[in-house]
């Protein structure tokens, strides 16, 4: 995948799953069943986990990357500890798990949260976003 | 729908046997099974000839697990299959062996767990499906989320949930096939940094090396070779389930263990309330309290209180996890159900010793895996 024509040198860490385009709020790439119109994400083209369908019958759905936060937890042991992860219940129907910024300190449960692009790491003029997610408040 | 084990001829346990779980170490896989399908054999009072089917749940070892090891037992020619289903790979293999007993197929089958630490080879990395956060969502994150959902939903404290790594390392204290047996205070288990949320280490299992073996035969084998009635325990139940989709943020662990328990239960023809003794997968802390609740042990929401209270403790009203546990005895991977299913024979007998839960008669084996998948099995002494 290459970065989107335009923008300035910044591209998806997971192109497939959201784009680095410069939304204020970052969408992200779901996809929903044609035939039982079930909603999921993350995205996969094998088959509907709900009722079977095939490929065919699996359409991309764009999700925006609003929702609630169900939970969250810091990580102290990971090679890339410490932050925060959490489960977000996206407005769209969807649970993410995903990074959340945490800049003032911990998000309560059921706080407002959408989704941010933050840079992650940088080469040669271009850097890489991965898609977090932030308060509302924040 | 098929038949149920209920449905089919009565299958007894009758030998357990284990090699303790503990860290690496240089001991082959071969000896540390060899040790358990002997002490299981002993335990049985039969030869290995008896045996007409073997099945080896194991997840890291690689091919051919049964054969390379049981040929030292002297090779009588019997069909082994090897058994993987991630963490309920031991489980799966005792449910094998027991159908094929109870099916008729055969009279005495062995069903045996075995692992040494190694790099999981996991399939959902290699489905090219990808994930925002995959690479930082380790199990310890996973289950942080859940403790931290499950805590404010339930009003639950740090300390409660600490508590399962106490009782739980209290049981492992008394327990010789322990991989941690260690008797570990509040200040203990909360003194350590955490890993991921609530989550200190003593809430987190240990994934060692061990082996368990368990023999299974009808009646007409226990008759035949004179083995000791008394001693027996009848398999009840075996239900093993896959998940269903959860909508949402649903708790699919916990919706998993849910259904397969209670299918579980009604098949046996008890109640979770009959339970004098279960071993749950308690991985990680917060599992006990999730799914003793999912299993309708007691309410939503009351199994942190109910520990406090002393209630999951040996001799309170059901011993949970008397071997110790996932977090005290340990998870080696292949053998921890197998070890399941000796620890609640041997509560059944009255066999405990120390660990004995008092005039324990029906007990449930319950171990979930990855993909994820759940195994519950129902035991009854038989009178």
């Amino acid at each position: 995948m290459t970065e989107p024509a335009g923008s300035r040198a910044s591209v998806a860490a997971e192109p497939t799953l959201y784009d680095a385009d410069g939304a204020a709020v970052p969408t992200l790439h779901g996809r929903h069943c044609t035939v039982c119109g079930h909603t999921f994400f993350p995205p996969q083209d094998y088959g509907c986990e709900s009722c079977g369908a095939a490929p065919e019958h699996l359409a991309a759905e764009d999700l925006p990357g609003i929702g609630t936060l169900v939970a969250s937890a810091m990580v102290l042991r990971h090679p890339r500890a410490p932050f925060t992860i959490g489960t977000v219940l996206l407005d769209s129907g969807p649970a993410a798990r995903a990074v959340i910024e945490t800049p003032e300190g911990p998000v309560p449960n059921g706080a407002r949260v959408h989704s941010v692009l933050v840079p992650a790491e940088a080469h040669a003029g271009v850097e890489t976003v991965e898609l977090h997610f932030a308060s509302e408040e924040a | 729908m098929g038949a149920v084990l209920a449905d089919l001829r009565p299958v007894h346990v009758v030998g357990i046997g284990l090699h303790r779980y503990q860290q690496a170490s240089d001991t082959t896989f071969v000896t540390l099974g060899l040790t358990a399908v002997r002490a299981a054999l002993a335990d049985a009072r039969v030869e290995w000839p008896a045996v007409e089917a073997a099945y080896t749940g194991t997840a890291l070892l690689g091919f051919a697990v049964g054969p390379t090891m049981l040929r030292y037992l002297g090779t009588t020619g019997i069909p082994m299959v090897q058994v993987e289903n991630a963490s309920a790979s031991g489980s799966t293999a005792f449910r094998v062996a027991c159908i094929d007993v109870a099916s008729g197929t055969s009279d005495v089958a062995i069903a045996i767990g075995v692992d040494k630490p190694d790099i999981p080879h996991l399939t959902s990395i290699k489905t090219g499906v990808r994930d925002l956060a995959v690479s930082r969502m380790t199990p310890v994150a996973h289950f942080a989320l859940l403790a931290a959902e499950y805590m404010h939903r339930h009003r639950v404290t740090p300390e409660q949930l600490a508590l399962v790594a106490v009782k739980n390392h209290r049981n492992g204290s008394l327990n010789p096939f322990a991989h941690r047996q260690k008797e570990r205070t509040l200040d203990d288990v909360l003194g350590e940094p955490a890993l991921a949320g609530v989550l200190t280490r003593l809430q987190c299992c240990p994934i060692g090396e061990g082996a368990a073996a368990v023999v299974v035969a009808s009646d007409s084998a226990i008759d035949r070779l004179g083995m000791d009635r008394t001693r027996s325990v009848h398999v009840l139940s075996s239900v093993l389930n896959s998940e269903h989709l959860c909508s949402g943020a649903a708790n699919w662990d916990a919706e998993l263990t849910r259904d397969t328990s209670r299918r579980a239960l009604a098949e046996a023809g008890v109640t979770a309330r009959d339970l004098d003794v279960i071993e749950v997968h308690d991985a990680f802390s917060i599992e006990e309290p999730l799914y003793l609740e999912a299993m309708g042990a007691c309410k939503e929401g009351e199994a942190a209180a109910l520990l406090s209270d002393g209630a999951w403790d040996i001799g309170g009203r059901c011993a949970v996890s008397p071997s110790g546990g996932l977090l005290s005895m340990g998870h080696p991977i292949g053998p921890t159900g197998v070890g399941q299913v000796a620890e609640v024979t041997r509560q059944l007998r009255g066999e405990a010793a120390a660990r004995q839960q008092p005039g324990a008669r029906t007990g449930l084996a319950h171990m979930v895996g990855l993909g994820a998948v759940c195994a519950v099995h129902v035991l009854q002494r038989d009178e």
